[in-house]
């Protein structure tokens, strides 16, 4: 809640619930919108009614088989999940990657970007009530689906990454490079056309430019990550971070300064176009080796963690390994859970309709990032935790 | 007056505007389909077919402080426009003087209002009702109110009914003002449409208002205002679907259901009849010039199909100017006309 009780009740005329059942959510949360005259005053997002209870699971399993289990956290950014759980888990034990297998995994990461904004796109203008704009958009996404499956054998859980590299059947050899450069160009193609309609879509721009603005400050303030963050104008990316880009790739981040929903649409329809260069640039120089290293042994690991960048921004992956291999304490922390708040502060001082598309411009998973419920059975009582105090819990230890 | 051409009229001419109107949706979703790339639905399956398969579903009774009255509300939308289309013909030019513009006006007015009344009767389960314990985890009342969604639409539709209905009612009066009459059969005596003795061949010796200059701009401000009284993309904030789902025909269900779309259907035909009336000075008289006025009738279906293809839900900030705009080129037609 970002205004004080008594603001709100003096300029609250009446509150409209949504969901967690609503044809215009995805997925099931709850949307308070206090309004007056159709203006939201304030707004109060409540992500409880998905818990899978995954971190749990995972617990005492052996890692082998525990990681693949990260993967099943969402469907659409489900490599990126693995990739880091693996990262982790490699980077903790030292094992050497072969680069072959990091060219691959960065292949998968960004034909992922490219479907989840699409997908995002075509959600964002069906809000909008755009029919043909979402049909192009899913039209578009086919081929990059398409394209997954021919890497991977999958068209949503891929299981590429495994300890030491990448599965022998995710290898690209001659025959499916050439089809994936040919499927690259026709995408391409096709999404630089769409990006020239779209952005320049008279219509369009009036209903979602100057909307759903969140300021730079309250961007950082507020935990915005990924495309929400870059579009309030901060340049931040953990692909800056993350080796396997920054030794590897050359290209651009998109960064808008305007902060609203056109910033966060144009800023994810750029990126798909920089995501098909790093594909080009890794199909171009694939390395010429095995992509498995298969000498690692498991064994004892203290705390490890890793950061990557999915589609939706930053994620975390931490845990340790007792002397068996198995997984203790696993924690996975999902770009939505921060990005709630700034969902809630951008909505305020727009009309109720947009109160929808500013959400969903803020690309929310929800289920992938409702993690935990707290039962007290002693006061026969259960809780949320409010994403600060998860944040707190997901802080960095010493390796 | 002829009382057997009276009666034959006041029958058929209905049952004809109910036949042709379960085409109309099917035509609409096939042209936006074929721009979307898509095959769409067989033509007569979104007007005839889901219209007859909710007739046959299992009733429902909607969350209403008046059931009846809520569930009526289609029927009496049904009659009204087969009134309005009457008031169109030949038949009922003398009829307690009534077929003139003023009393279509008004009944399309009430016609607007039934959707103020629809949304004030629903209550259904997907917003406050819906059983989400936001009361008991300890949260306080944020608000004075807590409304559901069909009551925004009210809002909404009151708000068009001020503003968004505008072009529409100024489209009405164009023609009015290039023939120097209210009465919808002089309108269509102006342009040279007589029933007796009107063959396929007197097509040709019409002379359309929509030919001539004001009758050009008219014609732009009444598809404007077309749009709104239809509630179809981009005016059709009272039903989108991004906050209020469906709006004031959220609980319709089953029969209901049903009698909303024959509802929805027949005001589409219906007041593209009339565009037809007074544009192109064919009424729906029951004789051969049906037949063009049928044809002609799907024109502004057609072009609304187009336009909602290509376009989003507006919200009132793009609404207020744009009827704005429109209401402007429509007292400019009205001016030209006058000149």
């Amino acid at each position: 809640m970002i205004m004080s009780d008594t603001d709100r009740r003096d300029r609250a005329e009446y509150e409209v619930p949504l969901g967690p059942l609503h044809s215009a959510l995805l997925e099931p949360f709850r949307i308070r919108l206090f309004v007056d005259d159709e203006r939201v005053v304030d707004t109060e997002i409540t992500y409880d009614t998905a818990h899978r209870g995954i971190e749990r699971i995972m617990e005492g399993m052996p890692v082998q088989k525990a990681l693949i289990i990260t993967e099943r956290i969402c469907g659409i950014c489900s490599h990126v999940h693995l990739w880091n759980s693996t990262r982790m888990v490699e980077n903790g034990l030292g094992i050497e990657i072969p680069q072959r297998a990091e060219y691959i995994r960065v292949i998968g990461n960004e034909l992922e970007r490219i479907h989840s904004h699409l997908l995002f796109l075509g959600h964002a203008f069906e809000i909008l009530g755009h029919e043909t704009f979402s049909m192009r958009c899913f039209m578009l996404r086919e081929p990059v689906q398409n394209m997954l499956f021919l890497l991977s054998g999958n068209r949503v859980h891929y299981t590429i990454s495994v300890i030491g590299g990448v599965r022998p059947r995710c290898d690209i050899d001659k025959e499916k490079k050439k089809n994936l450069f040919e499927m690259l160009n026709n995408l391409e193609e096709g999404c630089k056309n769409f990006a020239n309609r779209a952005t320049k879509d008279t219509l369009i721009i009036s209903r979602i430019k100057d909307i759903g603005y969140l300021s730079k400050e309250d961007a950082v303030k507020y935990g915005a990550l990924g495309p929400n963050l870059r579009a309030s104008g901060v340049n931040d990316d953990v692909r800056m971070r993350v080796r396997e880009y920054t030794d590897n790739f050359d290209f651009d981040y998109i960064v808008f300064d305007g902060g609203t929903v056109f910033d966060r649409v144009a800023c994810r329809v750029y990126e798909v176009l920089e995501s098909i260069k790093i594909i080009r640039q890794a199909l171009e120089t694939l390395p010429d080796e095995e992509p498995m290293n298969v000498n690692y042994e498991i064994g004892e690991m203290d705390f490890s963690h890793s950061y990557n960048e999915a589609a939706r921004g930053e994620i975390y992956d931490s845990c340790a390994l007792d002397e068996s291999g198995r997984i203790r304490n696993y924690i996975d922390r999902t770009p939505s859970m921060t990005s709630i708040s700034a969902m809630e502060v951008s909505c305020i001082g727009d009309h109720v309709t947009d109160a929808s598309i500013i959400i969903a411009s803020c690309d929310p998973c929800l289920t992938c990032t409702n993690r935990m419920t707290i039962v007290d059975e002693k006061k026969n009582k259960e809780y949320i935790l409010s994403p600060e105090e998860v944040k707190r819990m997901t802080r960095r230890r010493k390796v | 007056m002829n009382w057997t051409q009276f009666i034959l009229a006041t029958i058929f001419v209905p049952i004809i505007a109910f036949a042709v109107s379960t085409w109309v949706p099917g035509i609409m979703r096939k042209i936006q389909a074929r721009i979307q790339m898509r095959i769409g639905p067989p033509v007569l399956l979104p007007g005839f077919w889901s219209v007859l398969k909710f007739f046959f579903k299992k009733r429902i009774d909607p969350v209403s402080p008046l059931p009846r009255l809520y569930h009526s509300i289609p029927v009496i939308g049904i009659f009204l426009m087969f009134f309005i289309i009457l008031l169109t013909n030949p038949e009922w030019r003398d009829v307690l003087g009534l077929a003139t513009l003023v009393a279509i006006a008004g009944l399309v007015k009430v016609e607007e209002t039934l959707y103020i009344v629809m949304g004030n009767l629903s209550d259904s389960v997907l917003s406050v009702r819906m059983p989400y314990p936001d009361m008991v985890s300890g949260s306080t009342m944020k608000a004075k109110v807590r409304r559901n969604f069909e009551k925004i639409s009210v809002t909404r539709a009151f708000k068009f009914i001020t503003v968004g209905s505008f072009p529409l009612y100024l489209g009405l009066f164009v023609p009015a003002m290039i023939a120097g009459s209210i009465g919808i059969m002089s309108i269509a005596n102006y342009q040279g449409f007589y029933s007796d003795g009107f063959t396929l061949k007197s097509i040709f010796d019409l002379n359309p208002l929509i030919f001539s200059v004001p009758g050009i701009i008219g014609a732009i401000v009444y598809f404007a205002g077309y749009l709104v009284i239809i509630n179809e993309y981009p005016f059709s904030i009272m039903h989108t679907k991004a906050d209020v789902i469906e709006g004031p025909t959220l609980e319709y269900a089953a029969t209901a259901r049903a009698g909303y779309y024959l509802m929805r259907e027949t005001t589409m035909f219906v007041m593209s009849s009339i565009f037809v009336t007074l544009y192109f000075g064919i009424p729906p008289a029951l004789s051969w010039a049906m037949i063009p006025h049928v044809i002609l009738a799907m024109i502004l279906p057609v072009l609304a199909a187009i336009v909602s293809a290509f376009t989003p839900v507006l919200t009132f900030r793009q609404v207020y100017p744009m009827s704005l705009g429109f209401s402007a080129l429509g007292v400019i037609g009205v001016i030209v006309a006058v000149l």
